[in-house]
């Protein structure tokens, strides 16, 4: 037999089971429904076919007989039960787990029985008890069929396989290949471009340039088209929920409805691989603790059913998943009493912790304020290790909660992992990567700057805006700090960082440049107990390691002691309004000043007056060998009048990424960085819809100020 | 280099480290390489050089003589300028040595002097004209990426000033 045959049997029958159990669950809410019968039944009945002709007679007799039960349902003969859905639920378990047993069976699989040993008696048996006698199925019965299901289902059969024409099914091995190609062609885009920027006269006159600028627009085009073949809905991660949901919730004597909303939303496969542990612990944990029970419910006005809503929705360059449970709610003192208790924190410091940050304790390891310990959740695993597999994948989880009223988490995805946007940093002669979504703003340090490093007794730390903040100096951490003890390097940069919800400062000789980067894994060996996440080749073809911010903060010896101190800090994924953003000030027009958050900018670059070009009209400037297109800030009229740039001069243009896509944009001066919070301000009308171009209004300092978006301002 | 078909054992990559003959199974290179820049790779085993890049894939580079515990040459004499490509049981590894030598075979067995125990020299063999230190690359590749590292400074700032 063909093994491809077999294969293709086995990934349809998985996807068929995984609807068979929502449609299941969808009787159940709704007994009188008829499509999702007729689809529980069309499901069953073609793995029923497919396994008559492949010669999986185990199979075929369980799938019969649910397929039976189901069929006396549609016909009227027999009413749903409680028992008739936990008899047809143990059916698709059987199936699952003798197809499992199919699929792991040595190679190779041509030859001898396909499946496994085994008696399926007591779940025929049940399944006949269910109301009806359900005949085994004829042997003889089973050649025909295909066919009587092409007579009973004609229109859903004809729509299925147009469908199926427009898709390819195509080895995940295949897709990573052309992964690591398109990763292969982005590194010889950017050597071109840097080799380009040594010879740009050249190379403008000789029509090199306008090549290359092409060549740069298909790769990044070709890059996001590949990226887009590996995205799968998320809703594959969720699919087993609405049955964990069912099982929990029973376990536990509640009623528990799942809800889910974007389930089309899409995501890198390997991502989407990745939520399933920690959205399946998330989940288990809110049936279990989250939701009270029926008693507490009535208590509390709330209808006996508790609800679990599931959201997830693509924001800018991320996806965002929330889970929502109308639960209890944590309560924030059980959380403070219990940091202090553990020695987390002291006293003092709790008390003026606001409610969010102390929420964050929950995912410390061992943390748990479940008053019972129960068989499904509560031992103070899980959480910590949910944190740490979303933050593995580039993401964060954040949580906030409203006691009496429920529970939120809040997750945050990259789209994708292969490729991504990093900061390049220059130390001892070595370039390290670390990646952008950790930088949350660069300072410049030493002389004339303002910010110094300074120590006090063991430790070094810096002050940024009043705040303490630890340093690591990355080459002494690194052993490549080639001496001058106590001297500081002229022009050191500052990273602050934020990993683990901490912030530090990482201290770096040079700053280089942001650019995508394609992460290659150390081999195993060189793995264990690094600081590197990874390495990358750089334009010149030289290898550059990534720094893993995380273990950098842990083994750098920022670990509990600093957690404790700062255990919410800018948790990016949670509560947006309460948070507080760093913002970038500028002048726009001589005198108005105008605000941007900080993390809507790559980097400002200063350029003189005579690097502006113009491009059919527009505005201009090289950087890193691409041309960037300008503009003024927030349509400033004086700057953007033809004669703007000849007075000599510098001018700060703002950097923006978005899409892969970089603009610029020209204002008149930067003026400071200062933190919004974000309460002075009514909330923001949604960006964009409705033409709400107009900015918003702050109030910074004691002045108005305009914050403005740059999403919509370069659109 | 016009030797009959041989068993792969029989001829070796030959290469210099401090002035002597060392030799790999020529079945085990991968391909050999002039000089490429190395990344350093902080606070990775003694005998790891660092990484590099070939043709994209990012392999690790053995420092060879620090493996087997060969004298550094002293400052400005030294001239290390090639890497043996071998494969390893991870994927390729680059061996940093000195100077590349020659493919060298053996029509009969020759002269050999078999191993001290734990010893990451596989056997010395006597070659017309040459004495032929033979390295037992599995046993050599182990012993590179287990080696311990330099420690890891405790805090942030260490303890140098």
């Amino acid at each position: 037999m063909d093994d491809s045959i077999l294969d293709d049997f086995l990934v349809d029958s998985h996807e068929g089971l995984d609807r068979l159990d929502r449609d299941l669950l969808a009787l159940e809410r709704d007994p009188a429904a008829s499509e999702p019968l007729a689809s529980a039944f069309r499901s069953l009945h073609t793995i029923k076919g497919t396994c008559s002709f492949l010669g999986l007679r185990r199979l075929e007799r369980v799938a019969h007989a649910g397929e039976s039960l189901l069929a006396a349902m549609r016909s009227g003969r027999l009413r749903w039960s409680r028992e008739i859905a936990d008899a047809l639920l143990a059916t698709a378990d059987t199936v699952r787990a003798l197809l499992a047993a199919i699929e792991s069976r040595p190679a190779p699989r041509s030859g001898g029985a396909l499946e496994p040993e085994g008696d399926d008696e007591s779940l025929l048996a049940r399944l006949a008890a269910c109301g009806v006698a359900v005949r085994p199925a004829p042997a003889r019965d089973a050649g025909t069929a295909p066919g009587r299901a092409a007579r009973t289902e004609p229109a859903a059969a004809e729509t299925a396989s147009a469908l199926q024409n427009q898709h390819v099914r195509v080895d995940v091995r295949r897709l990573d290949a052309v992964m690591d190609l398109v990763g292969e062609l982005v590194l010889a885009r950017n050597q071109l471009q840097r080799t380009l920027a040594g010879i740009a006269r050249a190379s403008h006159a000789s029509g090199l340039g306008a090549a290359a600028q092409r060549l740069d627009h298909v790769t990044t085009r070709l890059q996001d088209e590949v990226m887009r073949t590996r995205l799968q809905p998320v809703s594959a991660a969720w699919a087993r929920l609405p049955r964990l949901v069912r099982d929990v919730a029973g376990a536990c004597g509640k009623h528990v409805r799942l809800e889910t909303l974007g389930d089309g939303t899409e995501l890198d496969r390997t991502l989407v691989e990745a939520l399933k542990d920690p959205l399946t612990h998330l989940v288990r944990n809110a049936v279990d603790h989250g939701i009270e029970d029926a008693d507490a419910r009535a208590r509390a006005g709330k209808p006996a059913e508790g609800r679990l809503r599931l959201t997830a929705f693509e924001d800018g360059g991320s996806v965002r998943l929330e889970l929502a449970d109308d639960g209890a709610g944590m309560s924030v003192e059980r959380i403070r009493e219990q940091a202090v208790a553990r020695g987390l924190i002291d006293v003092e410091r709790a008390q003026r912790l606001s409610d969010e940050d102390c929420l964050a304790f929950v995912f410390l390891p061992g943390f748990s304020t479940a008053s019972k310990v129960t068989n499904i959740s509560g031992r103070g695993v899980g959480l910590d290790a949910a944190r740490a597999a979303i933050e593995a994948v580039g993401g964060s989880i954040g949580v906030r909660s409203v006691a009496g009223s429920g529970t939120t988490f809040h997750i945050r995805l990259p789209l994708t992992l292969a490729i991504l946007p990093a900061l390049t940093v220059e130390q001892s002669g070595e370039i390290y990567a670390i990646p952008q979504a950790h930088v949350l703003e660069l300072v410049r340090c030493g002389e004339g700057s303002g910010v110094r490093i300074e120590r006090a007794h063991d430790r070094v730390v810096f002050r940024l805006r009043g705040e303490l903040l630890p340093v690591v100096e990355l080459g002494r951490w690194l052993g490549v700090d080639d001496g001058e003890p106590q001297g500081e390097r002229p022009s050191r940069h500052l990273l602050v960082l934020a990993a683990d919800g901490r912030r530090y400062g990482l201290a770096v000789e040079r700053v280089r440049d942001t650019e995508d980067i394609v992460v290659k894994p150390l081999a195993h060996n060189l793995r264990e107990g690094g600081t590197f996440a990874g390495a990358t080749v750089m334009g010149d073809g030289r290898v550059a390691l990534i720094l893993d911010v995380h273990a950098l903060a842990m083994r750098a010896g920022l670990g509990a002691a600093a957690d404790a101190a700062a255990p919410g800090e800018p948790a990016t994924s949670a509560a947006p309004a309460a948070a507080r953003v760093p913002l970038l000030l500028v002048r726009a027009r001589r005198g108005v000043r105008a605000a941007v958050r900080l993390n809507e900018i790559d980097r400002v670059v200063e350029f003189e007056s005579a690097a502006f070009e113009r491009l059919d009209e527009h505005p201009a400037v090289r950087l890193d060998g691409e041309v960037l297109a300008v503009a003024p800030f927030a349509g400033d009229p004086a700057l953007g009048a033809p004669g703007a740039f000849g007075e000599p001069r510098t001018w700060p243009v703002l950097v923006h990424r978005e899409r892969g896509r970089r603009v610029g944009l020209v204002v008149d001066a930067v003026v400071d960085i200062v933190d919004w919070d974000g309460d002075e301000v009514a909330t923001p009308a949604g960006r964009a819809e409705g033409g709400s171009d107009a900015p918003h209004r702050i109030v910074i300092d004691d002045h108005v100020t305009d914050l403005v978006t740059l999403a919509a301002e370069a659109a | 280099m016009t030797a009959p078909a041989l068993a792969p054992a029989q001829a070796w990559c030959t290469f210099q480290l401090a002035g002597g003959d060392y030799g790999v199974e020529l079945a085990r290179v991968q391909e050999v390489l002039r000089s490429q820049p190395v990344t350093r790779l902080p606070h990775a085993p003694n005998a790891i050089a660092g990484l590099m890049n070939l043709r994209g894939r990012i392999v690790p580079v053995v420092d060879t003589r620090r493996l087997l515990g060969l004298d550094e040459p002293r400052a400005g004499v030294e001239r290390r300028s090639g890497f043996v490509v071998v494969r390893g049981a991870d994927g390729p590894v680059a061996l940093l040595v000195d100077a590349i030598g020659d493919v060298r075979r053996a029509e009969d067995a020759p002269p050999s002097l078999p191993a001290a125990e734990s010893s990451l020299v596989a056997r010395t063999l006597a070659l017309p004209g040459q004495l032929l230190v033979v390295l037992d690359l599995d046993r050599a590749l182990e012993r590179a990426f287990a080696l311990p590292g330099p420690t890891l400074p405790t805090r942030a700032d260490g303890s140098r000033s």
